[in-house]
This record gives structure tokens, C-alpha cells and sequence, in this order.
């Protein structure tokens, strides 16, 4: 090898390999690219060393801080694009830019019998929620592939076969679908979607908004509230999956009611052991001309987000609140003080909040005080309860005082109850037995649907 | 710790190479080991001072055997080689496979013995192995013992081949334990070299690996034979590329530290024979027991008879050095009987200049392909259902196998292939250190300056991981 062609050589593999580390010595990283916060340094120990439990922590903080560490994702990402390939199985990468969810098109088709555990589930917590005093409406928000199929690379997906299965069912006054109004938009061009993200736009949440008024006070919607207050630049959700983040333009809408004034503040929840829950925080709206009376209780996924500011401005009270399962015992005091309470979640999640886990049930854990047990009793680790109930009965398992963790087995769905949520129920069917570890209290509540 | 990582690639080998060039060459060893120890134990944790302990216990006997060979005392000779040998097949004989002999006793219902499983130290087979070539080459006189305990360290720790080979016999460094030369030149041509290994590992390896892995996951039952061949296809250029690439790497960093490792591969795919094959593949663990095995039982120097048993006891003995499961020992097994009929038949041809080369190539490949297949099963049953797969009609190519093969895995699959019939010595990568001229300093010049980049930004990206916040 010639010099020449050895110092150059040298040189560029130098370089390579030592801007990175002189980079980050000075202290410089990357804008975060992850949805995620970076790992930060942790604490480094000589036990945790020779345990081996340090040094993944240290390689996930040197990836993190890596300052090429966005360029070459989004450099990969390219490239696999370029190619054909995808940089992201979850991401299904439609025609015309269009980008969709892979979750939300593999879900395997609902039978009958699934359909029917629907209705069940939904109606036996209707009657729960009913026999407490309290309206439930649940607000199912359309899969952006529902209403937007045509961009999908093939229509091997049960995606439009499920929605009208969930339009169809013989439930209309507490279940809420808008695929007809959903699809109307559509065909008249409306922005409904955004094509680089899963969700729908303020556009497309103000047709569930005016749905969900018109439920709870028929004739209160009105489309001239409805403002502009910004055009953005929207990140697609999709594409950061990618590792391609991109922006559409958006409109952002607002709802103003005209003589109503409003406020909106922040409240942090609080555990059914009196601590601050630290994952998910209470958005309280007040309006003082508003068209839904009472307190409300909005409970979101992400689906929610572009629906809050459609639907908050009708209510007296609300409590925004981005949680889907009502047995956390952070969510037990915005029920308890809740008249109406609205469940909103999209289209794809009734697989796992309805058939994968007992709806009904959850809400029965929150509302358990409120109804009279026919029979209650302790059990401890290694006993089992031998269910000799008539069928269709709850069985509410409780922690109990004193204790700081307990587990409850049934039909192979542990419960881990702990301070936050020291409460769970099962609907159960005669001749079944559960199984307890720690001290747990339970009783057992009979209610007809 | 391993070389295609992020930490490795932009942390550990800056600091490491900065620090060896930075200080002063008295220093330089001591750099090494503590650069060694430190890759070492990122991995390996607390196991480190069983590295420790396994060095300084070779350090003492390799110390009595030199004395035994200086004042001609035969009995401290045989003690210090009859300690080292002891100590590492020990050491190997436990932590490599005790709990798979435990699992065949409780298995074959000797009782139920309680056991708690042992972890595995990386690199145990590599370092165990040069170690005990340390001892028995001071034995045989090849070389004199060290008087620096942190010179022997450093050839026992030397990251570079430490966890994955080449093995390095003992006389092969001594020298450059005490004197290396370091040049640009040098730097470079390591520097081309590691840049060339990487891309094998990471663009074709890597590229190739998920069809292979969903492959060796199906029920082998139902498998039919586009999946079967596709799978043990990617596994062949997967196992190549991954290890061959690592040994480029080991061999591109020793040349920027000074050192002259041996070469591990030279075209194994293009062999014309499994002894051929033989002197292709894992060249260096070849050589160690040729020299510290073969030819102390007798090597072919006996009845022929003799030497079959010979062979076969060697090639059984490399399945189990590849690890604890009968699929390892079936895979010496039949390699070793590939070797004793090749001998028999008068067939054992390594040279290009034979008689129908390529119908010879493919079907020693063709061999090689079947014993991958029995390697790369978890069982037995399994490699005998794969097998079957592969020879017979009927049964599917599984979703997940489909589902792999992307334009990446296909042209990575494509370059794999080609490597068979490529000139030279491109795929082993002689030709990025051996190649003259201007077309030589053109490819060494690419690897690092296109290649290299490319690698490195997949390494980078290869930590993605954002998390779905909308998927309550």
C-alpha cells in the first residue's frame, strides 16, 4: 500500500470513528426522535457492572445520544423506501402517500359469537353503569381504513367486514357509530384523516362530537360554532414510525359557543390510596351557557385528543380523561362523581377492551360499593374459591387492609392488585374456581342486565 | 460487547485506538489489557475473573513448564501442561457442559438432580484454547515462557479475537507481545479490513439471518422444500458472512494494533472436497487440533485404520468445542465421515487442478449444506424433519419465511451466492490487504469511505425503537 493511499485511508476512518465520540464529549445530542424521552446516564456502580445489569442501560443511553443517531434512522429508512422495502412492518404504506396502521388492518375477522360478546359485555355494563344513577354512551371512532379504504395496498384486511359487524349491532341508544356520517364526509372530500397519521383530524372528531351531543341533548349541535384557528404543520405519527418524520398541513378547528364562557385546567389524579397517580392527568372544562348539563366524564384513547376540543366547549362540566379502563382506582373518584359518563375508543380496540378484557367487569370494580353482595368472605394465598353461583353473577375481589400486593386467578385472567388498584371483578359462570395469592376480600354481586 | 454496536463502533474503539497511539509504547501493553478487560467485562460481567483466574493459573504452570524445559525436568514439564490442560478443560468441561450433562441424566432418569444452570462465559472455547496452546508450546521448546504476567494477559485478553477467534496459537504473537510495528500503512490496511468485515456481518449476514431464523423456528414437520432450501440457503451465507466478518474485523483491528493474526477462511464454499472445505473453514481451530491433537494421538502416522480413528476422534471432539447438544456431536459425526470416506475412496482433492471442479464444488457444498442443517437444529428430531423437508414433495413455505425475504435479504442472498463463484479472494478479504495497484487502492479506498459510512448508519439506526403512545 502506497502512502498516499494510506493517509487517506487513515484519515476518513479516523474521522468516522472519532466525531462521533468528540461530539458527544462536548456534550452535544440529538433532538430526540422517538417518542420517546431519551435514557438518561444511570447510576454507575461496581455491583451493577459484574451483574451485567448496567451496561445495556449504558448502551441504550450511548445509542440515545448518538448525534447521528436520527439522521442514519431516517437515512435507513430511505433507503428502504428506495428500495421497496418497508422500515417498519407496524407502518403499512399505502398508494398516493397515504400511510395506515398495520394494527389496525390485521385484526383477525369478528365471528358471530364475538359479535355477540360484544353486545353482551356492552349491555351488562350499560346495566351496571344504569343501576347506579349514571348514563354510559360508547363512542367508537372508525379505523382510518374503514373510511379510507381506497389507498390500502391490497384488501386482504377484515377491517370493513368488522365495522359494519360493529355498525350493525342492535344497541343504537348507548353504542355510537358514525361510519354513515363518517362516509358521507368522505365522499364529499372532507379532511377527515390525515394521510400521514393514524387518527382522525378536529374535522373528522367534530362528526363524533355532533353525535355524541345529539345523543345526550338531541338538537344542541350546531355547526356555526365551529371556527378555524390555525393552519399547521402537522407530524405525521406514522411517519416517525417510519423513521421518516414528515409534516401534512392541517386546520386546526375549535368550537366557540357564542355567550358561554370557558375554562380548562389540569388536575393530576390521585390513587385509591390517596397518591398521585403519575401517568395520566384530568383535563377539567367548565362552560357557563352550556347545551350538556351535569358533570361528564369523557373517558379517551389518542382518538380523543382531536375530539376534545369539538365536544368540551357543550359541556357544563367535563373531565377529560385519557384512560380506557375504568377499574384503576385513579379513576374511581371521576366516575363516582360523574353523571354521564362517555367512552370513546377507536375501532380496533373493541377486540382488546371489550373481548380482551371484561368491560362490564371493570366498571363493576369501580361502582362495587354501590351495590349489595349476596354473599363475601376472605381467602388467602393457596385457597380457592369454588364458584357454585347461579351463572351470570360478579365476583368483586378486593385487597385486603394491610396488605401491599395481592394476584387473583380466574379462567386465566390474573388480576395484581396493589395500592393503585387494590379492586377487580369478574363476571363468572357456575361450577369455576379462582385462586388467590396474598389476602383478598371478596364478594360476591348479582345484577340483571 | 460486540464489534457491530454502537457502542463499540463509536465509543470503545476511538477511545481505545486514541489512548494506544496517544501513550507511550511502554505503556501500549498495558493500555491493551485494561482496553481488553474493560470489552470484556461489558459483556461478561463478574465472569471476567474467571478470565482472571484462568490467566493467572496458565501464567504459573506455563512459568514451571519454561523452568522444567530450562533445566530439562521432565516431571515439571508434564505437571505444568498436565495443570493447564486440566484447569481449562475444566473450566470448559463446567460452565460449556454441565447443565446439558445434568439435563441427559435427569433425561435419561438417573435421578432427578437438583442444578442451577450455568452461565455461559463468552469466549470461553477461544480463550481456554489459547491458554492451553501457551503451555504446550513452552512444552515443546517453540517458544520460551513469559516473565510478564501482563504480556501473557494480553494475549489470553486481546479483544480483537478474544471472544470469537481467529485462535491464536501461542508462537504464532510471542514475538509481538514484546515488539510490534506500527505505520500508517498498517493502520490503513487494517482499517480497509475491519471496514470490509463489517459490511460482510452487517449488509449480508444480518440482511439474510430473519429468512433463516423463521425458517429454523416453522414445525420442520410441515415444511416443504422451497422454505427448507431457502432457509438452509440463507443460513449457509448467513454463517459465513457473520463469521468470516468477525474475523476480518479481529484481523483488520490486530494489524492497527501492530499484530499479525493468521487468516480463518480462504473461500471455504469453493472447496472441491470436505477436506478441502476443511482447510477453507475455521482455518485457525483446524490448525490447533492438527497440532495439539491429530498429530499427538498419531496424526497419519500409524496404520491406516489408525488414522480414520484419528480423524474421526478430532472431528468429534470440533462438534462438541461448538457447543453442549447432540446436533453439535452429530455434525462432527458426520463431518468426520465425510473425511474418513474421502480418504478411503482416494477422493480428498484440495487443489483447483482437478477433474470436474465445479460438479465437485457443488456437491461438497451440497454436503456442507446438509451439515448445516443438523447444526443449526435445536435437535435432532428437528434436523432429521428438516432434512426430509428439503428431499421430499409436499408441505408449505411458512408465512414468516415469505414475509423475510425482502429486497435487502434478496440481494444480500444474490452477493452470498455469488461469492462461490467470485475470482480470487474478494469474499475472504485477501484481496482488500493483497491487491496491487490502482484497482486495489480503488476497493480499499470504497470500503472505507462508502462502505464503512453505510454500515455505521445502519448500526446507528439499528436502536430504534419508538414507542406506540397511541396503542392504549
Amino acid at each position: 500500500m502506497k502512502k498516499f493511499e494510506a493517509k487517506i485511508i487513515a484519515l476518513i476512518f479516523v474521522a468516522l470513528i472519532t466525531v462521533p465520540v468528540i461530539v458527544f464529549a462536548i456534550g452535544m445530542r440529538p433532538e430526540p426522535n422517538q417518542n420517546r424521552p431519551p435514557t438518561p446516564l444511570p447510576e454507575i456502580t461496581v455491583e451493577g457492572i459484574l451483574d451485567r445489569e448496567l451496561t445495556p442501560q449504558l448502551d441504550q443511553y450511548l445509542e440515545d445520544s448518538l448525534i447521528i443517531a436520527p439522521t442514519a434512522v431516517a437515512a435507513e429508512a430511505w433507503t428502504d423506501v428506495a428500495i421497496g422495502d418497508n422500515p417498519n412492518p407496524e407502518v403499512t404504506i399505502g398508494t398516493n402517500g397515504w400511510l395506515y396502521y398495520t394494527l389496525s388492518l390485521d385484526r383477525p375477522c369478528l365471528t358471530s359469537a364475538e359479535l355477540d360478546t360484544v353486545v353482551d359485555s356492552l349491555s351488562r355494563a350499560t346495566a351496571i353503569v344504569a343501576a347506579t344513577g349514571r348514563d354510559l354512551v360508547f363512542a367508537v371512532a372508525p379505523d382510518k381504513a374503514t373510511i379510507i379504504p381506497d389507498f390500502l395496498p391490497d384488501d386482504d384486511t377484515c377491517v370493513d367486514e368488522n365495522a359494519l359487524a360493529l355498525a350493525a349491532l342492535d344497541s343504537p341508544d348507548n353504542l355510537i357509530t358514525v361510519w354513515d356520517e363518517m362516509s358521507t364526509a368522505r365522499a364529499n372530500e372532507r379532511p377527515i384523516y390525515f394521510r400521514l397519521d393514524t387518527h382522525w383530524t378536529n374535522e373528522g372528531a367534530g362528526i363524533m362530537a355532533e353525535a355524541i351531543v345529539e345523543r345526550l341533548t338531541p338538537g344542541g349541535w350546531s355547526d356555526e360554532v365551529i371556527t378555524e384557528t390555525a393552519t399547521v404543520e402537522h407530524e405525521g405519527d406514522l411517519t416517525v414510525l417510519l423513521g421518516l418524520p414528515a409534516t401534512e398541513e392541517s386546520t386546526d378547528l375549535d368550537v366557540v359557543i357564542p355567550g358561554s364562557e370557558h375554562t380548562r385546567a389540569t388536575r393530576p389524579l390521585l390513587t385509591a390510596a390517596g397518591t398521585e397517580y403519575d401517568s395520566v392527568v384530568a383535563v377539567d372544562f367548565t362552560a357557563t351557557a352550556p347545551v350538556v348539563t351535569g358533570r361528564s366524564l369523557v373517558m379517551h384513547d389518542s382518538y380523543g385528543w382531536a375530539l376534545t376540543p369539538m365536544l368540551a366547549p357543550y359541556f357544563e362540566q367535563a373531565a377529560f380523561i385519557a384512560e380506557t379502563n375504568p377499574a384503576g382506582g385513579h379513576m374511581w373518584n371521576d366516575l363516582e362523581a360523574a353523571t354521564t359518563i362517555i367512552h370513546v375508543s377507536v375501532q380496533r380496540s373493541v377486540h382488546d377492551i371489550v373481548l380482551g378484557r371484561d368491560l362490564a367487569a371493570d366498571f363493576l370494580a369501580a361502582f362495587a360499593d354501590s351495590f349489595q353482595s349476596s354473599e363475601q368472605g376472605t381467602r388467602e394465598t393457596g385457597e380457592r374459591l369454588e364458584l357454585d353461583t347461579a351463572d351470570g353473577v360478579y365476583v368483586v375481589v378486593e385487597m385486603a387492609a394491610g396488605q401491599e400486593t395481592a394476584e387473583v386467578a380466574y379462567n386465566d385472567v390474573t388480576a395484581k392488585l396493589n395500592a393503585d388498584s387494590p379492586r377487580a371483578a369478574y363476571y363468572v359462570g357456575p361450577g369455576g374456581t379462582m385462586y388467590f395469592a396474598g389476602v383478598v376480600d371478596y364478594r360476591v354481586i348479582e345484577i340483571s342486565s | 460487547m460486540v464489534f457491530s454496536s454502537v457502542t463499540f463502533l463509536f465509543f470503545f474503539l476511538p477511545i481505545c485506538l486514541g489512548g494506544y497511539y496517544l501513550i507511550g509504547r511502554r505503556l501500549r501493553n498495558g493500555w491493551l489489557l485494561l482496553s481488553s478487560l474493560v470489552f470484556y467485562t461489558w459483556g461478561g460481567g463478574a465472569l471476567v475473573l474467571l478470565l482472571v483466574i484462568s490467566t493467572v493459573v496458565d501464567f504459573a504452570m506455563g512459568w514451571i513448564v519454561g523452568t522444567g524445559v530450562r533445566t530439562n525436568r521432565r516431571t515439571l514439564v508434564r505437571f505444568g501442561v498436565a495443570g493447564s490442560v486440566l484447569v481449562n478443560l475444566g473450566l470448559l468441561s463446567y460452565f460449556k457442559y454441565a447443565n446439558f450433562f445434568v439435563e441427559q441424566l435427569n433425561s435419561l432418569g438417573f435421578g432427578d438432580i437438583a442444578w442451577t444452570s450455568v452461565v455461559l462465559p463468552i469466549g470461553i472455547s477461544f480463550f481456554t484454547f489459547q491458554s492451553m496452546s501457551y503451555t504446550i508450546d513452552v512444552s515443546r521448546g517453540r517458544v520460551e515462557h513469559l516473565r510478564n504476567i501482563l504480556d501473557f494477559g494480553l494475549y489470553v485478553t486481546l479483544f480483537p479475537q478474544l471472544v470469537a477467534g481467529p485462535i491464536v496459537r501461542f508462537h504464532e504473537i510471542s514475538d509481538q507481545l514484546q515488539d510490534r510495528v506500527l505505520s500508517i500503512e498498517r493502520f490503513a490496511s487494517g482499517a480497509a479490513r475491519f471496514a470490509h468485515g463489517l459490511a460482510k456481518k452487517v449488509l449480508i449476514a444480518d440482511a439474510v439471518a430473519p429468512i433463516a431464523d423463521a425458517a429454523f423456528a416453522a414445525e420442520a414437520a410441515g415444511l416443504g422444500p422451497a422454505g427448507a432450501w431457502l432457509g438452509v440457503a440463507a443460513y449457509t451465507v448467513q454463517i459465513y458472512f457473520d463469521f468470516s466478518g468477525y474475523s476480518d474485523m479481529a484481523i483488520g483491528l490486530g494489524t492497527m494494533l501492530g499484530f499479525d493474526f493468521p487468516e480463518n477462511f480462504r473461500r471455504p464454499y469453493s472447496a472441491v472436497s470436505i477436506t478441502d472445505f476443511w482447510r477453507r473453514w475455521h482455518i485457525t481451530l483446524s490448525n490447533w487440533f492438527r497440532d495439539y491433537v491429530y498429530i499427538p494421538l498419531g496424526g497419519s502416522r500409524g496404520s491406516s485404520v489408525r488414522t480414520m480413528a484419528n480423524l474421526w476422534t478430532v472431528f468429534v471432539l470440533a462438534g462438541i468445542w461448538h457447543g453442549a447438544n447432540w446436533t453439535f456431536l452429530l455434525w462432527g459425526v458426520y463431518h468426520g465421515g465425510w473425511l474418513v470416506a474421502e480418504r478411503l475412496t482416494g477422493q480428498r482433492s484440495v487443489d483447483g487442478e482437478v477433474r470436474w471442479a465445479p460438479l465437485r464444488r457443488a456437491i461438497t457444498l451440497l454436503a456442507v449444506m446438509v451439515g448445516w442443517v443438523v447444526f443449526r437444529s435445536p435437535n435432532a428430531t428437528f434436523a432429521w424433519e428438516y432434512l426430509g423437508a428439503m428431499f421430499t414433495l409436499g408441505g408449505i413455505t411458512p408465512e414468516a419465511v415469505t414475509a423475510a425475504i425482502d429486497t435487502r435479504a434478496i440481494v444480500a442472498m444474490g452477493l452470498g451466492v455469488a461469492s462461490v463463484f467470485l475470482p480470487g479472494n474478494l469474499v475472504g478479504g485477501l484481496l482488500v490487504t493483497g491487491w496491487r495497484g490502482v484497482r486495489g487502492a480503488a476497493v480499499r479506498i470504497a470500503e472505507v469511505a462508502v462502505a464503512l459510512p453505510y454500515v455505521m448508519i445502519v448500526v446507528a439506526s439499528g436502536s430504534f425503537s419508538p414507542f406506540l403512545y397511541y396503542q392504549f
